[in-house]
């Protein structure tokens, strides 16, 4: 290990529960996100920063100027590039010391077996219903964790799935999938910047914990998170009564 | 006196944070009351969280606290 190593992560490997020994974890860990939008910038930026080993980032669209409000990672001049492009290269001049992979494309049933083949943990800054469902279901296959984030006006939730004993899904705990348009999204409702930016680095704050072994409660939260009252409203599952077994890959 | 949760888009239905329920003998007498009070709902999807823990079928006894949980989508 380099000086660098130590000057760049000193500040949370003097954390006592965190130590050197996390800093490991997180440097031989690998987290893929898929969206790089409002909740995925957070995650990105701060999980770069933390030093996770490799990161992977997909998203297929071009930066917008109606993004940059909540999406800080970017820059005025970089409106029309594609979003992963700038943010690898945003991100690796944060942290010289990790791997970023990028794939310029939508997540989909066709692709997704070979885009998050080479990661054990999925971190879902998406916006929409389909994408959620399927990284989900990938996840229950592939016994991987799925990094639940989402935001509706000033409320957000956050929940890790597949994790530990309780496998607990996104399928299972919504089996209704809802409509494409039975949910306001945040084109049509609108959002402030600072929702995503909490509920990403949330996701992104989860991720440590599992990484480094760090959550309090080890059984299934689904955190429901109000910036209106700056309340947290936690409920859980000891036991999943409703198990909805994936879908095998051909169903997709 | 049963105290109903809101939250998201369930919230912009009931146009309620909050309310107390005077009598509901489990979980599907709960959603026929709330059904009958916002038609709405039926169409809405949500779990029920029963004193903070995800339910899909109980009794209600008085002071319990029923939280109506959708799925989000944005992000």
């Amino acid at each position: 290990m380099n000086q660098d190593f130590f000057n760049r992560y000193q500040r949370q490997m003097q954390l006592q529960s965190f130590g050197y020994e996390g800093q490991q974890k997180l440097s031989n860990a690998n987290v893929l996100i898929v969206g790089i939008g409002g909740l995925g910038c957070p995650a990105a930026q701060y999980l770069a920063g933390a030093g996770i080993g490799k990161i992977g980032l997909v998203d297929g669209d071009k930066i917008e100027l109606h993004n940059l409000h909540r999406q800080v990672l970017y820059s005025t001049n970089e409106v029309g590039q594609p979003k992963v492009v700038v943010a690898k290269e945003k991100l690796a001049a944060l942290n010289t010391l990790i791997e970023i992979e990028i794939f310029e494309e939508f997540i989909t049933p066709k692709n997704v077996l070979t885009t998050a083949a080479d990661y054990d943990i999925i971190l879902d800054g998406s916006d929409r219903f389909e994408t959620r469902y399927l990284l989900d279901n990938y996840c229950t296959l592939k016994n991987k964790i799925y990094v639940y984030g989402s935001v509706f006006e000033f409320e957000g939730q956050v929940a890790l799935f597949n994790y530990a004993e309780n496998q607990i899904s996104y399928n299972s705990l919504f089996p209704d999938k809802p409509a494409k348009d039975a949910i306001p999204t945040c084109a049509e409702n609108g959002i402030l910047g600072f929702l995503p930016s909490i509920i990403g680095s949330m996701q992104g704050l989860e991720v440590v914990k599992y990484i480094c072994n760090m959550k309090a409660d080890k059984s299934f939260e689904l955190i429901h998170y109000n910036g209106l009252t700056q309340e947290i409203y936690k409920t859980n599952a000891s036991e999943n009564k409703n198990f909805v077994p994936p879908k095998a890959f051909k169903d997709l | 006196m049963i105290t109903v949760l809101y939250f998201g888009q369930i919230k912009s239905i009931t146009t309620l944070p909050s309310e107390q329920i005077t009598f509901a003998a489990n979980l599907e007498d709960l959603r026929m009351i709330l059904n009958e009070k916002y038609p709405k709902l039926q169409n809405a999807h949500f779990v029920f969280s029963v004193n903070k823990k995800i339910s899909v079928d109980c009794t209600l006894h008085e002071h319990d606290e029923v939280a109506l949980m959708p799925p989000f989508s944005g992000g």
